[in-house]
């Protein structure tokens, strides 16, 4: 192992950090109309901190998810990280100058002995508050709360959990025609437990997508 | 598709990715002869441990069991092939299986993960006070009893095999050499013998307790980049604190182990010529538990004939006049009480 492969190592490992899962929201709270399609990528780097451990972990995510209405106030999504999958439902409960929403989603990591990482399974279930101003035609505004719980089930016996209590603030842009940019600040601290850290996590990224 | 049948698909195969096949516990009647296990730790999270046994035992008679233990960053799945030369694992030359043909049982224990990266792990062995590093990184930070972890997996291994108590051994790289270090100071069941590769007694360096003799055969690069031989701010890939230098180790090792200031200086015959590195192999007189140290002159953060992990850039030299069996030779030497 040389130095390239240390630099590599390290560089996979924060790629693919695991317990995780998605902190991520990159949407507004308007659900889409019933019958239609959006599909987005994002990118965000960002930073895992440990306060009993006494660690720093760096960490970049790529997601790819897809999004499609099923009703009047309702939608769903499917997203897949590196290196898990997730579903979510959104739910919008009020509109006007506002517009509001809850969503939950569900997902899962299968990670393998590798590069720091270890034979387990992640889970996650993370219920998130949108509140959506549309201040101009081709710009919304959404802040919310954010709550994970996070399960880590090592293939080496026993097993630990986590909560973490957040928040994120995205700026959803529509620069042409279809096509909505999103970038996004998230914050959460760890409440209890310690999946993926007994700590606090910082992430900043951007979706890019568009609606079909 | 309609959207609900789409979900019920999705959440198929999160399920079906979610398929993990947890390590059974290593039993009383579930290890034999030439068995290679890998076996939880009751109580401990992501603490498992490998378990190898010599395929000449004969089913029935009590066990001499080495401990042997990664290095700081490493892991079980790794903490033999450092041993290996050239890191090939099927060679006979690596540690495990150069142990398991003298007759050895071998158990591979697992350091703490970090979080979120659970593959990086980490032994307790002490240190974090008066400007000394604590040894090593996540586990030293949250204070993880990894004393009790070795007794907890020594039981688990007692229940699956005979051990003789009388001939229980530890040794390791770096963070596991320190740990060993530390296990023959405060493990409940005493050591036979240690034989720590790269790393020295931080637990003492800070005041930890150190009052049971055993036997110590200290193996260090005096070129050692990361545990530097003389001590202080050693670092193979990050800034560390200072690391407890190596004849001060041994002088108190000395001193509970009753020998003579006295020690004689024996060149090892250099058999690879090539390696950059010429060793001494230093006996205090008159122990009553043997204190020795191979001093490889030349030598850098590796086990003797094994393999340079990060890049000899990093890590330094690989010396080839020694090799595992120096290890296992004073191992056979010495038994416990």
């Amino acid at each position: 192992m040389g130095r390239e492969h240390l630099a590599s190592t390290v560089l996979l490992g924060a790629i693919a950090v695991a317990g995780c899962g998605s902190l991520t929201t990159y949407r507004t709270a308007a659900p889409l109309p019933a019958g239609r399609w959006h599909a987005d990528v994002a990118v965000d780097v960002g930073t895992f901190r440990d306060r009993e451990q006494d660690t720093r972990t760096p960490a970049a995510h790529v997601e790819v998810a897809v999004r499609r209405g099923l009703g009047a106030d309702t939608d769903a999504t499917v997203k897949l990280t590196v290196p898990g999958l997730e579903v979510g439902v959104l739910r919008r409960l009020a509109t006007g100058r506002w517009q509001w929403a809850v969503a939950a989603a569900v997902g899962g990591e299968r990670t393998r002995v590798g590069p720091g990482q270890t034979d387990a399974v992640f889970g996650h279930l993370r219920l998130t508050g949108l509140a959506t101003r549309a201040t101009r035609a081709r710009w919304a505004f959404t802040v919310g709360p954010v709550v994970t719980g996070g399960v880590f089930v090592p293939a080496g016996g026993g097993w630990s959990h986590g909560v973490l209590v957040g928040g994120f603030a995205n700026a959803a842009w529509r620069f042409a025609g279809a096509w909505v940019a999103v970038p996004e600040l998230s914050l959460h601290a760890s409440a209890s437990g310690d999946v993926p850290v007994r700590g606090a996590v910082a992430q900043v990224g951007v979706a890019v997508g568009r609606g079909f | 598709m309609r959207p609900a049948a789409l979900a019920a698909a999705l959440v198929a195969l999160i399920a079906h990715a979610g398929c993990l096949d947890r390590l059974e516990r290593c039993g009383p009647g579930s290890v034999g002869a030439g068995d290679d296990r890998a076996c939880p730790t009751p109580g401990w999270t992501d603490r498992a441990f490998d378990l190898h046994v010599p395929a000449a035992w004969d089913g029935r008679a009590p066990l001499p069991v080495i401990l042997l233990f990664h290095g700081g960053g490493g892991n079980r799945a790794s903490s033999d092939r450092t041993t290996c030369p050239g890191g090939d694992v099927a060679s006979p030359g690596c540690f495990v299986a150069a142990a398991r043909a003298r007759g050895f049982a071998v158990v591979v224990p697992d350091g703490t993960g970090g979080r979120p990266l659970r593959g990086i792990r980490t032994w307790n062995a002490g240190g974090g006070a008066d400007g000394w590093d604590c040894v090593s990184g996540a586990a030293c930070a949250a204070g993880v009893d990894d004393i009790a972890y070795v007794t907890d997996v020594l039981d688990e291994v007692g229940a699956a095999l005979p051990l003789d108590p009388a001939r229980l051994y530890a040794s390791g790289l770096s963070n596991g050499a320190a740990l060993a270090h530390r296990l023959a100071c405060e493990l409940p069941r005493p050591l036979a013998a240690i034989a720590p590769v790269g790393g020295a007694n931080q637990h003492t360096q800070v005041g930890g307790a150190c009052p049971r003799p055993t036997a110590v055969l200290q193996l260090h690069g005096a070129d050692d980049p990361c545990w530097p031989f003389d001590g202080g701010p050693g670092s193979c890939i990050d800034v560390d604190g200072d690391k407890a230098p190596v004849l001060p180790s041994l002088e108190r090792w000395r001193t509970v182990n009753g020998c003579a200031a006295t020690f004689v200086d024996t060149p090892v015959p250099d058999r690879d010529p090539t390696d950059g590195v010429t060793v001494v192999h230093r006996v205090w007189d008159g122990c009553a538990q043997a204190t020795e140290l191979y001093r490889q002159d030349g030598g850098g953060h590796t086990w003797p004939s094994g393999w340079p992990y990060l890049g000899e850039d990093r890590v330094g030299r690989v010396g080839r006049d020694l090799d595992s069996g120096a290890i296992l030779d004073f191992f056979e030497a010495h038994r416990g009480p």
